[in-house]
């Protein structure tokens, strides 16, 4: 596909992803910021164009709120989507938000912790909790990506880097791509003084393919 | 929800995978329906196509034993009165 094709593409799907209803009432100890639509549209365009990980796929969305990433890979021609949230609210409005957009057929979305996942799926796209409120939390939401998918993308706090880095090294998984963006916040919680905050972030492309030795042992 | 989910769905509570589905509605999707733990006998609710593979103590008790009773003829035994966390005999209510 050529350059302006792809881009026209992310524009078309930018604005289908902006129409999409947001958090009824996000809740402080989920994290829940929706991801902006511009920046969702670009690791949704990355994942599908650059590196072949959304068309005909099956592809899991971890802490899916209100699903952006969920309804954007579908969009984009993935074989079939599950969102998954613990948010009785969000999946609520994330089923709707599908609905709208002529995608329902090939998505569903769960209540469920993470945890309630087993098997294995091809990519996983996720916008973890940063752990900023609940520690580890992000990395146990890795954890199970790594744990069932083939390719996983991440997005954590730039902050965490190294962190990461080593987590994923010690679980045998490969960082293949790192992308840094900033992530724009809009005032969510009364405790955001400002009305726009800017967060540094990375975004991760990681692969996990299992070596025959590890699949033994399963 | 679809039948595909049931690939990767696991019991929250035991992580036992495969799980067993039993479908009481069904149009383009499933519409109502409950997914079994054979390992501990727990149901969880598919309602309005969305399942719930909530712990114990995030469920809805009333909803969920109301969805048991509205199917009560079509549902095994096994869970009407040894379903987990509850179910209709009227005992073992945790």
């Amino acid at each position: 596909m050529s350059m302006s094709r792809k881009l026209m593409k992310r524009r078309v799907l930018e604005r289908l992803l902006g129409s999409l209803a947001p958090f009824p009432s996000p809740k402080l100890h989920l994290e829940q910021y929706t991801i902006p639509e511009d920046l969702a549209a670009r690791i949704l365009s990355l994942a599908a164009y650059t590196f072949n990980d959304i068309i005909g796929k099956f592809i899991v969305d971890l802490g899916c709120g209100s699903g952006r990433l969920a309804i954007g890979a579908a969009i984009l021609g993935a074989a079939y989507v599950v969102g998954v949230d613990l948010d009785p609210e969000a999946i609520k409005v994330a089923k709707a938000n599908a609905e709208r957009l002529g995608v329902k057929a090939i998505v569903d979305f769960v209540l469920a912790d993470i945890e309630t996942l087993k098997g294995s799926c091809d990519t996983v796209l996720q916008n973890p909790p940063y752990g900023t409120r609940k520690r580890g939390a992000d990395v146990r939401f890795l954890g199970k990506a790594m744990e069932i998918a083939r390719v996983v993308y991440s997005l954590h706090k730039s902050a965490t880097d190294a962190y990461v880095r080593e987590f994923v090294k010690r679980k045998g998984a490969r960082i293949t791509g790192i992308f840094k963006t900033k992530i724009r916040i809009s005032k969510t919680f009364s405790f955001h003084s400002r009305r726009v905050y800017y967060v540094d972030v990375n975004l991760y492309r990681i692969e996990c393919e299992k070596s025959s030795i590890e699949s033994l042992h399963e | 929800m679809k039948r595909r989910l049931m690939e990767i769905l696991a019991c929250p509570i035991d992580k036992h995978h495969p799980l067993e589905l039993y479908v009481f509605e069904e149009r383009e999707e499933i519409v109502e329906g409950i997914i079994v733990c054979p390992k501990c006998n727990r149901f969880f609710p598919i309602k309005d196509e969305i399942p719930e593979m909530l712990p114990d103590e995030l469920r809805n008790v009333e909803e969920d034993l109301r969805l048991l009773k509205k199917w009560e003829k079509i549902i095994p035994e096994k869970i009407l009165k040894d379903g987990k966390p509850f179910n209709l005999s009227g005992k073992n209510r945790t």
